[in-house]
């Protein structure tokens, strides 16, 4: 009766060698990733996930950076294409790299854009940006209902430049108006996505109309530059609320931490859309089919030790705890995109 | 006589000494050996950099920078500067994609950029040349001007080419039997007609006449102000053209195309011994300071070297370059 059980064995175990070959021959070998702007923490973490995901793979990453320069995108994409990368993966700078989109095709390429659409992509990994803010909005109405007597004005430091971003702001006053019906923007105004001209723009709007008592953010940084305006002006943050989006780096943990009024953040976990940003690089290598837009989780974090669940922190890095964010469940669909299709 | 062999052999050693001297005092000569080492270092250091492949994905690449170099070289070459070609560039694509988008050809588009390219330069010219004012200056305005006008009038957003013209993106992205780009071609020949221009045509040597020494060359009967003027017609109608092609790449007149190109044009001009003073240098030299630039990118980015490094070492790289020329100036 060993005999049989020995030599089955010894055919499974056979078989089982026979077939790591034949799994290993469908993970490509290079994956090239084209960022934006390696420079800013998002992508630093977005780099970061593909990096973990390729190397848990046995897959080659190499990152070129366009830093905001689309021209030097497409020629890094070129460079990466001549080297014979097996599939590319971009953040596009905006819609210059289409021409590169069907120079790929033709090639025979595979290409995953990550972070935002273009026309004749393949496919896109992304958060849902008005869902992120939504979902922030829903919490921040909670907020509101529970410590700020149900009243909710709102200053949004906004970036009205980038449709993403515009979401995202239209998204959280649609969630906050779930709960609180009567929700008002007291200020809409643009701060450029850093915290330069978030504190300036803030600082001008609040010496116009200091009547509110939300401020949010479309980015970290602009939820921070609104709250230093804030501080500059002398007031308390006792009947404050500061919403942030991204959770891009270790600045969303920080002001949860110190900052009294920063309660609620809208992450969007930058290392799990680089891990699937991966993941799809293989889906499409192996020829498989991929939906346009493949949807990243995000999730309102809230109160001072929210972020724990998903992250934890050494000295002057923080590490995402995948079980917690691999737990999440996007969307299929985003409620509302601005993707061309 | 007979010469004995010591003596022989110093003789020798002296000839190699004064050939050296000779082959190094030719700016050109310096360059291309810099080029030939660049290429060498990053043949031996990645598998995939020497390749035709690859070698004419850099041609492509640095043929916009090319073009507009040539432009820059002509100015700098006749004593002034123009810093307003990376928002020309920019802006170039406005009107060749909004008359395409309106029902226009692809002809009629380039002559919208080539309008729009040469009004900028009359203007750059006649402020510089026949006003007087510093062309530093009058150039940093309509940097300024140019950009400021591109993000009104496109609302800070890239305008696509929404007829997908196959004939407009074949410019910027198509390939002689599917290796040479044609943008390369294009900057090969406009470098070969302007070094013709440059050295055998009396234009050419009226402009390092008067940037050599202005007031001597009025003084001798030369038109400096015309020279100069036409030279910022130059300089514009090729920013345009490097603009054109810049288009077609990114398929679409981008709001920030263009944005820090003339400081890789110029940085590239100056890599290229072109004196900032005027009168001395080269469009061959122009030429091999774009490809030693972008070899250096193109192998920069294929060793993993971050973005940071490469702007340290293209920076100490071009005043490395700089300072080795002064000192053979001086040294004259």
């Amino acid at each position: 009766m060993t005999k049989p059980l020995g030599q089955l064995l010894a055919i499974l175990a056979t078989l089982a060698v026979m077939m790591v070959p034949a799994w290993a021959a469908n993970m490509p070998r290079r994956i090239g990733y084209v960022t934006n702007y390696a420079t800013h923490e998002w992508y630093q973490n977005v780099i970061k996930g593909m990096k973990a995901r390729a190397a848990e793979l046995g897959i080659a990453f190499e990152v070129r950076d366009a830093n905001l320069d689309v021209n030097k995108e497409v020629s890094a994409a070129e460079d990466f294409m001549s080297q014979g990368v097996d599939v590319l993966i971009i953040t596009p700078v905006n819609e210059g790299i289409v021409p590169l989109v069907r120079r790929a095709k033709e090639q025979g390429i595979p290409l995953v854009l990550e972070g935002s659409p273009v026309k004749r992509m393949t496919t896109m990994v992304a958060t849902c940006d008005y869902d992120t803010g939504y979902l922030a909005g829903v919490e921040a109405g909670n907020y509101a209902m529970n410590h700020l007597g149900g009243m909710a004005k709102v200053m949004n430091v906004g970036l009205p430049l980038l449709s993403a971003t515009v979401l995202r702001a239209h998204g959280f006053m649609d969630g906050l108006r779930t709960i609180v019906p009567n929700a008002r923007l007291a200020n809409d105004i643009d701060g450029g996505g850093n915290p330069d001209t978030a504190l300036a723009a803030s600082t001008a709007a609040l010496a116009r109309n200091a009547d509110i008592n939300i401020i949010y953010g479309i980015n970290d940084s602009s939820a921070q530059g609104g709250l230093q305006a804030w501080k500059a002006s002398g007031r308390s943050q006792k009947n404050l609320l500061v919403v942030g989006t991204g959770g891009e780096g270790l600045g969303f943990i920080h002001s949860m931490n110190t900052e009294p009024a920063y309660k609620i953040e809208a992450a969007m976990f930058p290392e799990k859309e680089g891990f699937t940003a991966i993941d799809t690089a293989v889906k499409l290598f192996n020829k498989q089919s991929v939906p346009l837009h493949i949807v990243s989780p995000s999730a309102a974090i809230v109160g001072a030790d929210g972020w724990k669940k998903y992250y934890s922190v050494g000295e002057n890095v923080r590490t995402i705890k995948w079980d917690a964010v691999n737990r999440l469940t996007p969307p299929a669909n985003c409620m509302k995109t601005s993707a061309p299709f | 006589m007979q010469r004995s062999p010591s003596l022989s052999a110093t003789a020798g050693d002296m000839g190699a000494v004064a050939f050296c001297n000779a082959l190094f005092r030719r700016n050109e000569m310096v360059l291309l050996l810099c080029l030939a080492m660049v290429i060498v270092f990053f043949s031996l250091a990645s598998g995939s950099f020497f390749t035709i492949r690859n070698f004419a994905n850099v041609f492509g690449q640095a043929s916009l920078a090319m073009i507009a170099g040539i432009g820059v070289g002509v100015i700098v070459l006749a004593g002034e500067i123009d810093i307003s070609i990376g928002s020309l560039a920019g802006a170039a694509g406005i009107p060749l994609v909004v008359i395409m988008n309106n029902g226009g050809s692809l002809e009629l588009g380039i002559a919208g950029a080539l309008a729009l390219a040469l009004t900028v330069g009359l203007v750059n010219g006649y402020l510089a040349a026949y006003l007087g004012i510093n062309s530093l200056i009058v150039t940093l305005g309509s940097m300024f001007v140019i950009r400021g006008l591109i993000y009104l009038y496109t609302g800070q957003k890239a305008i696509p080419d929404e007829q997908s013209l196959e004939s407009f993106y074949q410019i910027g992205n198509g390939r002689l039997l599917g290796t040479v780009p044609y943008s390369a071609l294009t900057a090969f020949a406009l470098l070969m007609g302007f070094m013709y221009l440059m050295r055998h045509r009396p234009f050419g040597r009226n402009i390092y006449a008067v940037g050599g020494n202005p007031e001597v060359a009025r003084l001798a009967g030369f038109n400096v102000k015309g020279i100069k003027f036409i030279c910022f017609v130059i300089s514009a109608v090729l920013a345009g053209i490097s603009g054109i092609l810049l288009s077609s790449r990114l398929g679409s007149a981008v709001h920030v195309a263009g944005l820090g190109f003339e400081f890789q044009v110029v940085a590239a001009v100056v890599l290229g011994g072109v004196s900032l003073a005027g009168g001395v240098g080269s469009l061959f030299g122009v030429a091999l300071g774009v490809l030693i630039l972008s070899f250096l990118s193109n192998g920069f980015g294929m060793l993993d070297v971050p973005t940071e490094w490469q702007e340290v070492a293209t920076g100490i790289i071009i005043i490395t370059a700089v300072a080795f020329d002064e000192y053979k100036r001086q040294r004259k």
